[in-house]
């Protein structure tokens, strides 16, 4: 097995892609992870930019 | 762990300094003077009664207060030196194990008594501890340079000075929150410097296009073939501000003992450890 994956430098960057992606996958798979990214919570003002699209179609 | 291989790794970080100081003294050296110059344009432009008021409005704020509570406020002042550092890092590290390649001097680095596990631990200890250290001290240059240049000019201008005092303070509490700023975020980002250096160390050319395009066409066929988004949530939670910037002390061990933290930490060294393997092919 150690053979094969040092073999050269594709199967390395092939095998360490593909445990990366196992690990990210089952690792959101257990957690559930969601992205935050489009809230912007803070003191002064609140918005969520996934609720454009909902306020949006209330006018489609 | 004996006095050899401690003074071989300090070494091992010696060079790694001389070889990129460009990139960690030049980089916020020429940005600190830039600042410095753009704030003496801007402070003379202003009247001298204007300067009065504002030079007495800013030590009014400062005075009497707790610098660590005063300190984030300078944040905003420092944003050019944390962007400055993350450009000039992502730059290092796909420059980290491509360049020796590149000239070839790898061949003399693996006949010396250097493993390579040290020599790219040697790289993520530069990033996380000794560059954010230069950045600091061009910014402590920047901080006391304004601040005796404003405190010479509010003294010929009669202003109240006596809270700029409180705001060295603050200065010297921001510069130590900076410092732990950017080596938590490098810890925070270990996937994303692992990721740098696995391609830093495969790629026969162009290992920045090879970083990027790889990462996107992973993240492209996992939401065109399985339709899902572990990829791209994943990238999208970590660089979350809300996660990335910190504003007060606290904020750091907060990160530090996270969940996120430690799966980062996870993800990181799979791709740091091939990284070091990758380092085996050096033709």
């Amino acid at each position: 097995m150690k053979k094969i994956i040092l073999k050269n430098r594709f199967t390395l960057l092939a095998t360490v892609i593909l445990a990366y992606v196992l690990l990210l996958v089952i690792e959101g798979m257990v957690t559930s992870r969601e992205p935050e990214l489009l809230r912007f919570d803070n003191s002064l003002f609140e918005l969520n930019l996934e609720e454009l699209n909902e306020i949006s179609n209330r006018f489609m | 762990m004996n006095q050899f291989r401690v003074s071989q790794f300090f070494a091992l970080l010696k060079k790694e300094f001389w070889e990129n100081r460009n990139l960690m003294i030049g980089a916020p050296a020429v940005l600190a003077i830039v600042l410095f110059v753009v704030n003496f344009l801007v402070a003379s432009q202003l009247s001298d009664e204007q300067l009065s008021k504002v030079l007495g409005y800013v030590g009014e704020w400062f005075g009497g207060q707790n610098p660590f509570y005063s300190a984030p406020v300078l944040m905003l002042l420092s944003l050019p030196f944390v962007v400055v550092y993350f450009f000039c890092s992502v730059i290092y590290l796909l420059n980290a194990l491509y360049h020796d390649r590149k000239d070839m001097s790898i061949l003399f680095w693996q006949s010396m008594p250097i493993s390579n596990l040290q020599t790219v631990i040697s790289k993520i200890v530069t990033i996380v501890i000794v560059s954010p250290i230069f950045t600091v001290a061009a910014m402590a240059v920047l901080y006391s340079l304004s601040i005796c240049y404003l405190t010479i000019v509010g003294y010929g201008l009669g202003a109240e000075l006596s809270g700029f005092s409180y705001m060295l303070a603050a200065m010297a509490a921001n510069l130590s929150l900076i410092y732990f700023f950017l080596a938590t975020s490098v810890l925070w980002l270990l996937p994303l410097v692992g990721w740098l250096l696995l391609f830093s160390g495969f790629a026969r050319r162009a290992p920045m296009l090879w970083a990027i395009g790889v990462y996107f066409l992973l993240g492209f066929f996992e939401e065109f073939i399985f339709t899902t988004r572990f990829l791209s949530n994943w990238a999208q939670t970590r660089f979350d501000p809300d996660n990335f910037i910190i504003v007060d002390f606290s904020g750091i061990f907060d990160r530090l003992i996270s969940y996120d933290m430690f799966a980062g930490w996870v993800v990181g060294v799979l791709l740091i450890a091939g990284s070091v393997y990758m380092r085996r092919y050096a033709e």
